[in-house]
């Protein structure tokens, strides 16, 4: 699959708060971060569980499971156990429609 | 968390009551299947993120076509396929087993092993001509209480095969069963049971292939096995299905005393497959050995789970599950061995090593251990990592090319794999991972 999808509304996802999607086999968490919007591969890199269980902590997303944290800009590892970042996908808005870039 | 599915599936999660499978069988029979359906209408899908689910989405599984029109199977084959044709005309294998996306089965040159009272039919016919053994190992390892999807294959699998190997007797050559998936947009639940008598020996290949390449065929397999005391039993799993089925596999075994098993899961095929593989060492003295190989390609997930329950003291298990991995295919495997309390002097050891061949692979693996005594010897190991540099530097300081010296370290790699299978079977697997490899 090429190009964006349009994968939720602005509406979806207040500022502050994330929300999980599946398109196709890809599992993606798109993050509200000050009305900027950013989406990474809903899959922590430590054990693979899903990191929209967790919460979104200023600029950071923190896994429930063992407290790994992610930069949500760029999916960095910002704190342990997890050693390796996050994919993260391309963003556009149009209009009022979230797209995301999934290859 | 607010979740969507914003790639609406055409799933379902529901049997309705008008199931024609629902009313398959025997009384007996169809209570079980509206048991199992109770089951399966009732509970949730397991959540992503628990044990055996962190790597799989679940909703995959699910389809609509839960129902099976007898006269809408197309067979793609007319007779057997070419080489297991070959290997029946030439007395390699002692039958075969033809499975047409488990609405028919067709049984082939078994004569000689039905005058050592072997038995070999489709399981709904055992039900009803050998009720007392099909009724005594149905449902007894794998049941509706064994989670959602084999709920689901309990309730709806439709002809299945039956195997039953009285005491005392040796099958010579390997039985070989072939499941066919149709091309089209269709479900299928093949089911096998098999029963090997006390000192009673044989030799299984069970090999699941067609399909088509869109996503839309779905399969959900249950395989259960019993070896009674002192047998001996060879089962190898064969799957090869095109790229577009998702297939979903529980196989579960119980060995008594001193009875041995060895387990081959060999999986190449479809999109998504999940595989769970058991074995309970259930009698004193009892050797399970599972001894595996997993190569994806393209962007095939591939999870695989195996399960060594020691219940008896003296039992002996060993896995070694190696996979390779290239282009933007994944794995996931969860190992875990189990040692009861009452199991005294049991040994266990289990590996997995995988192979990268890509940047864009990736490989999870979870060796688990739960172990309630302390008379025991385990171990349990993993790897994941690309082929060794130097390896293939002093190959090419040998003359040899890159992608031929890639091509001899993998060989070496499933090579001990390889070796357990029955000699034309370790031919074709040789080529299915020669060919896996072009391109490289």
């Amino acid at each position: 699959m090429t190009g964006f999808t349009q994968i939720a509304l602005v509406t979806d996802i207040p500022e502050g708060t994330m929300r999980s999607y599946q398109v196709e086999r890809n599992r993606i968490v798109v993050c509200n971060l000050g009305g900027k919007f950013f989406a990474l591969a809903d899959e922590c890199t430590h054990d693979a569980a899903p990191i929209s269980d967790g919460k979104l902590e200023g600029g950071n997303l923190v896994c429930a499971r063992h407290g790994a944290m992610f930069d949500v800009v760029s999916g960095a590892v910002t704190g342990p156990p997890a050693v390796i970042g996050i994919d993260k996908y391309e963003v556009k808005v149009e209009g009022n429609n979230i797209l995301v870039r999934v290859d | 968390m607010n979740t969507d599915n914003k790639q609406t599936k055409d799933t379902a999660s529901f049997i309705p009551e008008t199931t024609p499978q629902l009313d398959l069988g025997s009384a007996w029979l169809r209570d079980k299947r509206q048991e199992s359906r109770s089951v399966f209408n009732g509970s949730p899908l397991p959540p992503r993120g628990i044990h055996l689910w962190r790597y799989t989405d679940p909703s995959i599984f699910l389809s609509k076509h839960l129902t099976q029109d007898n006269t809408s199977i197309t067979k793609s084959l007319d007779g057997p396929r070419s080489d297991l044709a070959a290997q029946l005309e030439s007395n390699n294998i002692s039958g075969l087993v033809t499975d047409h996306a488990d609405q028919e089965i067709t049984v082939q040159g078994i004569d000689a092993i039905i005058d050592q009272g072997v038995i070999v039919c489709s399981l709904a016919e055992a039900v009803e001509k050998h009720s007392e053994i099909a009724e005594r190992h149905l449902y007894q390892l794998i049941n509706s209480d064994t989670g959602k999807f084999e709920a689901m294959n309990c309730a709806l699998w439709n002809q299945g095969i039956f195997v039953y190997v009285p005491d005392g007797v040796t099958v010579e050559k390997p039985l070989y069963l072939y499941r066919e998936a149709p091309p089209g947009e269709q479900t299928q639940f093949p089911r096998l049971l098999v029963v090997v008598g006390e000192n009673a020996e044989l030799t299984l290949i069970d090999e699941y292939s067609g399909g088509g390449s869109e996503n839309n065929c779905y399969a959900n397999a249950v395989i259960e096995i019993f070896g009674k005391q002192y047998s001996r039993t060879r089962y190898v799993s064969l799957q090869q299905y095109h790229t577009g089925v998702s297939s979903y596999l529980t196989h579960r075994a119980q060995i008594n005393q001193s009875a041995t098993m060895l387990t081959i899961p060999l999986a190449f095929g479809g999109d998504t497959s999940k595989c769970n593989y058991g074995v309970t060492l259930n009698g004193q003295g009892a050797e399970s050995d599972i001894f595996g190989l997993v190569f994806g390609t393209g962007r095939q997930h591939l999870d695989n789970h195996t399960l060594h329950h020691h219940v008896a003291s003296e039992t002996l298990s060993n896995i070694d599950l190696k996979v390779v991995l290239r282009d933007k295919a994944t794995s996931a495997y969860t190992g875990l061995i189990r040692i009861e309390n009452d199991a005294k002097t049991c040994e266990a050891y289990q590996v997995n090593r995988n192979l990268l061949l890509s940047s864009g692979t990736k490989a999870d693996t979870i060796p688990e251990l739960e172990i309630l005594n302390e008379d025991v010897q385990c171990s349990h190991g993993a790897t994941i990592g690309p082929i060794d540099p130097m390896s293939v530097f002093y190959l090419k300081s040998r003359g040899i090319e890159e992608s031929a010296a890639t091509r001899m370290i993998v060989a070496g790699f499933v090579g001990s794999t390889l070796k357990m299978l029955p000699v034309d079977l370790r031919e074709n697997i040789r080529t299915i991972v020669a060919n896996r490899l072009e391109n490289l």
